[in-house]
């Protein structure tokens, strides 16, 4: 399943890759995120309860970021694994000047296995854009009113 | 083939239906040979504490071979209960009893006749046995028969293809089937129409689907199609009887008839509405948007031509 | 499979619903006809430990004729709906969607107020409401609010009901003379639900086209109003180029779903052959 999209964000680069790179900023953004630890440089393990309307599961995994080119462009790398089934998946994240201060693109491969998969295939895409939608009314939130880490 | 002290039929068969009625068809052939009621016949199948040996039912082969068996054991209880006619009518020997449904009767002595319960009875109570013979009625027989029977039959589909949303419309599904001599009509009528509907739905709406990742993604019947009545041709269905040689009824099978012939009529009928686009061949299902993108592509072609 | 354990309260009037819902917070879900949430459960996709049930409130379950109005009780079944006298003359295009839901089984148990509030992006009633421009009765802990369709449908699975609320009424104008409507629906062959679905009003003024609503199901993350084409075709004859132009652009700037069963590409060229043809049949039934 590809995931990808442009976001506008009205803050100066180095301030949107900071808050990026922040765990607390993100634990507070990844939709359900329960716990984010760091587990090395730029890994994380995280728990996480994602769901749509009656359907939730909770989700065991990591993250990893890598090839970074600051302030520019990373990886994301992430894997989970729970009740309804397990996540896998890739994107490569770029931020470049904009009107607005900073534009945000991703572009990504997510592969979902397992239960969910099996019986809720119609679900998954807009599951996956409705979370990447609650991360970045999040993230736009923080960004315009930073709180101190 | 067990006959009870009274008289009942119990058939104990190899076959193990699962729909396709030999409980019923099996009863007619000993009711027709024995002159017995439906209601004093059971089919005992698919218990191994009481039916020796079995390989199921495929192929269309249960009643041709299976029921070939019941009528060949009917034989047998027959020139048994011959015997003991001709000693409970005092006849010069079984060559004297005429048989007719459940009476057994001297030829040309049309009052010195007896009954196929009395016999049973007879036999069971073995007051006295005729020469050389057990007590007893029942026979086993195994038949092998010597060459495979050969149905055969036409299906017609006719259809319309919607040129702007691949849809298919159905205008009228034809199936004539030949499967030799017919012993319940209904029984036939019920396999064509199930193997229709399977043949269609195999043709036009089931799919297993894997992802690239290997997962299955059609785990439910909510994504895999299953065809519902609804979907479905009025089907248009006649027979012709042209009995095998293989077996004394005359029978094949038609267990396979519908499926056999559907899926190519259909899958034919809806090449043949594209013919104009220069489709030879589709691969099942013929899902919607399947032909939507072959009539795309077909009139762009035909635009730049 | 079967459910995880839960516990079941009927509930016997919606005040306890609500109170139930409150107590329990998000471990509580309300049980409306089923279909979508037992199956869920079944497979352990969804896992509430309270199940509060609404079946036993008789009054949720109404067809009242209110004069210029229809009211709906939110437990009114698709069964209901198809069938009902008033509805079939005074509402048809709610008639004709509920007959088009899954099969007579769901249709017997399954609830227009279940069908909103779980707000499927291919719900065939969520379709009707927005072309009917319904309003949704809300009652929750803080009293009863009117939430018009327009607003009702806020994301995939999300509408303007929140978790602890009960859809009690839907309310649609009666339709007028000289209007027709029509629901078309291209279905998903193994749920029944539909890959594309048009539900049309059209009124006719003076001979053209005076209102028109178009709503569009099926297509998108959430059901849809095609505010572009109703504006194109709004005072026109509806003739036949009228119409194909206006309808090619009913998927315009929607991102549209795409699954194993039908492409967004798809999708997108069916919405406009079923609203030109739905508009045909409403406008047909115009007279």
């Amino acid at each position: 399943m590809r995931v990808e999209g442009t976001h506008e964000l009205p803050a100066p680069r180095e301030q949107v890759w900071s808050m990026l790179m922040d765990p607390v900023v993100l634990k507070r953004c990844l939709p359900g995120c329960e716990s984010l630890e760091p587990e090395g440089d730029n890994s994380y393990k995280a728990q996480i309860k994602i769901g749509l309307a009656a359907v939730k599961g909770a989700y065991t995994g990591s993250v990893r970021i890598t090839d970074i080119d600051r302030p520019n462009s990373f990886t994301l790398a992430m894997e989970g694994k729970g009740s309804t089934g397990f996540v896998r998946g890739t994107a490569r994240v770029a931020l470049a000047d904009s009107a607005a201060a900073t534009s945000l693109r991703y572009d990504g491969d997510v592969a979902v296995g397992g239960l969910i998969a099996a019986v809720g295939q119609r679900m998954l895409q807009g599951m996956a854009s409705t979370l990447v939608a609650t991360f970045f009314q999040c993230f736009d939130r923080e960004v315009r009113t930073p709180r101190t880490s | 083939m067990r006959i009870s002290p009274t008289g009942k039929v119990t058939i104990l068969t190899g076959v193990s239906p699962h729909g396709q009625g030999q409980e019923t068809s099996f009863t007619q052939i000993a009711c027709h040979r024995l002159g017995v009621k439906p209601d004093d016949v059971v089919v005992t199948h698919g218990d191994t504490s009481v039916v020796q040996y079995g390989i199921g039912t495929f192929g269309s082969r249960a009643t041709a071979v299976g029921g070939t068996a019941v009528w060949m054991c009917i034989d047998a209880i027959q020139e048994k209960a011959k015997k003991f006619a001709a000693m409970m009518l005092k006849a010069r020997g079984p060559e004297q009893i005429a048989i007719d449904g459940a009476i057994y009767r001297v030829k040309g002595k049309a009052k010195l006749s007896t009954t196929f319960q009395a016999i049973a009875l007879a036999a069971y109570t073995a007051k006295t046995l005729p020469k050389g013979e057990t007590p007893g009625l029942e026979a086993t027989h195994f038949f092998e028969p010597t060459n495979f029977t050969f149905p055969f039959g036409t299906h017609v589909a006719v259809v319309e293809v919607d040129g702007e949303t691949g849809e298919i419309q159905w205008r009228r599904y034809i199936a004539i089937d030949d499967c030799g001599k017919v012993i319940n009509p209904l029984l036939v009528d019920g396999q064509v129409h199930g193997g229709i509907a399977q043949g269609l739905g195999q043709a036009l709406w089931e799919e297993v689907v894997y992802d690239e990742n290997g997962q299955l993604v059609t785990g439910s019947l909510m994504d895999y199609a299953v065809p519902k009545a609804g979907f479905l041709p009025r089907f248009e269905t006649d027979r012709t009887e042209t009995p095998t040689t293989v077996n004394p009824m005359g029978i094949k099978g038609v267990g396979e008839a519908g499926t056999i012939g559907s899926t190519p009529a259909i899958v034919n009928a809806v090449v043949d509405a594209l013919a104009p686009f220069g489709v030879k061949h589709i691969d099942m299902p013929l899902r919607p948007e399947k032909l939507w993108r072959i009539i795309h592509a077909g009139r762009a072609g035909r635009a730049t031509a | 499979m079967i459910p995880v354990n839960f516990d079941y309260v009927a509930a016997k009037s919606v005040d306890e619903a609500l109170e139930l819902l409150g107590r329990h917070g998000a471990d509580a879900k309300l049980l409306a006809g089923g279909h979508s949430l037992i199956p869920l459960m079944k497979l352990r996709l969804a896992v509430p430990s309270v199940l509060v049930d609404l079946g036993r409130i008789a009054e949720l379950r109404y067809v009242r004729d209110e004069g210029s109005e229809i009211a709906v009780g939110g437990m009114t079944t698709y069964y209901t709906l198809a069938s009902s006298e008033v509805i079939r003359q005074k509402a048809p295009l709610l008639a004709e969607a509920a007959a088009a839901v899954g099969d007579v089984q769901v249709r017997n148990r399954g609830t227009i107020g279940g069908s909103l509030v779980h707000a499927d992006p291919a719900s065939d009633m969520a379709a009707a409401v927005l072309a009917l421009d319904a309003r949704m009765i809300v009652v929750g802990p803080s009293g009863k609010r009117e939430v018009p369709a327009g607003s009702f449908f806020v994301g995939m699975l999300q509408s303007a009901v929140a978790p602890n609320e009960v859809l009690t009424e839907i309310r649609v104008k009666k339709s007028q003379a000289d209007s027709g409507a029509a629901y078309l629906k291209l279905p998903q062959p193994a749920s029944g639900f539909a890959l594309v679905g048009v539900a049309t009003r059209v009124a006719l003024a003076g001979g053209k086209c005076g209102e028109i609503a178009v709503a569009v199901t099926g297509v998108a993350p959430k059901p849809f109003r095609a505010a572009s084409v109703e504006a194109r075709l709004r005072g026109s004859s509806l003739d036949a180029e009228t119409l194909a132009l206006a309808c090619a652009d009913v998927a315009e700037g929607v991102e549209a779903l795409s699954d194993i069963h039908a492409s967004a590409e798809y999708r997108k060229s069916v919405a406009a052959v079923y609203t030109r043809r739905s508009i045909e049949t409403a406008r047909s039934r115009a007279r």
